[in-house]
């Protein structure tokens, strides 16, 4: 039973994790309809920003939380306006190689200034140790990334549900020409979409530094698990990001612990599935 | 004039859809473009709204050139289109797709949401449903209703009447009767009699090109210009 609560807790850890990155690639998808194959990088990013904000200049991790996620955001903002912009009326097919050309040119700035070794951040003193939970000792920051997840979740939801900036960011999702004739500013919605999905995975990259080690390869494990939690959600779809996230973490976290063996292809036997049963995931819709 | 569209031509890609279109529609007239299909109605309004920029010619409102503005902006400006298959947000509630859509600047705002829930008893009962469920006729009114909280000075409509049953063409005729009085309208349609009803001006359209001008009266009395360009005839 133990060993169960602390696989359960592990699991919803990871599936949150998985959740904010997987989040803002299926609103980036939704909106823009641009697959974004750079945001694991985005991520990384975060989690580098926040390694140097903490680290180097001794700032608090809480500032660098803020921090992070703003100046990914910002960099998203000149991705978008100086590159994106320009292809989305071409086929998906030229937004993967675009998005595919800015990871490597991420992945390589990253290198040139950070280096290619392991850096690490502690989480701040309060988040530190475990606590007693459901009758064993839990990591505290195991419980601040579950809450986190569910605060931003639930956040989005509001922000889409009940804000007219979530409002006029679904409209565009749906018919960019009419979005035009109502007098949105539709390229305007669009960097603001990207802007918000990137900084929602530098927030992603943020909470996982201190979890993770920060390294170069970091963006490319977490977009390929990325991507499985989309295709078994559904892309596009929000809640979706959410319940596939959620499967995919019960994998890797109860995998890890019941069927070691079995952990490195738990993830793409369980997307088989899904293609096999439901090619659409799980709340995708079919196309029309 | 309020509109003047002058000498516009207009292409998608290389096929060409406009050669040489001008028309004026006046403060407070009811003007209708008329034509068979693909004569050029539809992208008549495109290029007016900014959605197809004309490649040559200009569109002026109100005495300013509008023709390489944004369609946003010119939306913003008071030129609302009511589009031909009425493009209603489908995943957005009937209160979302008019949110989205209620202008917010400085021109003077005469349509807040009351009032359209107060004139569109029917949007105001389908209020939260998504707008997907809504029939053909309701997606027409709420199609209307949302250009109207766009705060239209020139209000546009392609093909209002289209492919709805008599009963509600003619709850959108006494709708457009009612808007005529306050609002300035340029509105396409292929159904003569609903046009020669509600417009008092006709431009008919064929191949590109304004073949015909002039009062809608002197248009119901002339069935061999109907004949040769509408191919319907007035009932």
């Amino acid at each position: 039973m133990e060993s169960f609560i602390a696989a359960l807790m592990n699991s919803l850890a990871l599936g949150m994790l998985l959740f904010l990155i997987a989040i803002g690639l299926n609103i980036i998808f939704g909106v823009l309809n641009i697959i974004n194959f750079a945001h694991g990088a985005l991520y990384m990013l975060g989690a580098y920003i926040t390694y140097t904000v903490a680290v180097l200049t001794g700032v608090s991790f809480w500032i660098a939380l803020f921090a992070a996620p703003l100046i990914v955001a910002a960099i998203a903002v000149v991705i978008e306006r100086v590159m994106l912009h320009r292809i989305y009326d071409r086929p998906i097919t030229d937004s993967l190689l675009l998005t595919f050309a800015l990871l490597l040119i991420i992945d390589e700035t990253v290198r040139w200034i950070w280096g290619s070794t392991i850096h690490v951040v502690d989480p701040p003193a309060s988040l530190s140790g475990t606590v007693r939970l459901l009758g064993i000792q839990q990591p505290v920051y195991g419980l601040f990334v579950i809450a986190m997840g569910l605060i931003v979740g639930l956040g989005l939801w509001g922000f889409f549900s009940g804000t007219r900036a979530g409002r006029v960011m679904r409209a565009a999702a749906i018919d960019r020409k009419m979005s035009r004739l109502v007098g949105i500013d539709v390229p305007l919605v669009f960097t603001a979409v990207f802007a918000f999905g990137a900084g929602i995975a530098g927030f992603g990259g943020a909470i996982a530094a201190p979890i993770r080690a920060i390294s170069p390869a970091m963006g490319a494990n977490i977009i390929v698990e990325s991507f499985i939690v989309v295709v078994i959600g559904g892309l596009g779809s929000f809640p979706g990001a959410f319940l596939g996230a959620l499967i995919l973490g019960a994998i890797n976290g109860f995998g890890s612990r019941y069927l070691p063996e079995l952990n490195l292809v738990m993830p793409y036997i369980g997307m088989a599935l899904v293609l096999l049963l439901k090619p659409q995931g799980l709340m995708g819709r079919t196309a029309s | 004039m309020m509109l003047e569209v002058s000498d516009i031509h207009t292409f998608y890609g290389e096929s060409r859809a406009l050669s040489g279109v001008s028309l004026s529609v006046d403060e407070g007239e009811t003007v209708c473009l008329l034509g068979r299909n693909g004569a050029g109605k539809t992208t008549t309004l495109s290029s007016i709204v900014g959605i197809v920029p004309p490649s040559q010619g200009t569109v002026h409102f109100r005495g300013e050139d509008i023709t390489r503005r944004p369609a946003h902006a010119i939306t913003r400006m008071g030129i609302c289109l009511v589009p031909e298959d009425r493009r209603i947000f489908g995943d957005l509630s009937v209160a979302e797709n008019l949110e989205v859509s209620l202008y917010r600047g400085p021109r003077q705002a005469t349509w807040s949401l009351e009032r359209v829930y107060d004139e569109f008893p029917v949007i105001a009962e389908f209020k939260d449903r998504p707008g997907k469920t809504l029939s053909g006729g309701e997606q027409q009114m709420l199609a209307i209703a949302r250009a109207l909280v766009g705060q239209p000075e020139l209000l546009l409509l392609d093909e209002p009447s289209e492919g709805l049953a008599p009963v509600i063409v003619n709850q959108i005729g006494r709708l457009l009767s009612s808007l005529s009085a306050s609002t300035t309208i340029l509105f396409t349609d292929q159904n003569l009699a609903f046009a020669l009803k509600h417009a008092e001006r006709c431009y008919i359209l064929a191949k590109g090109e304004v073949v015909h001008e002039g009062p809608a009266a002197a248009l119901r009395d002339n069935p061999e210009l109907q004949e040769r360009y509408l191919s319907v005839a007035a009932s």
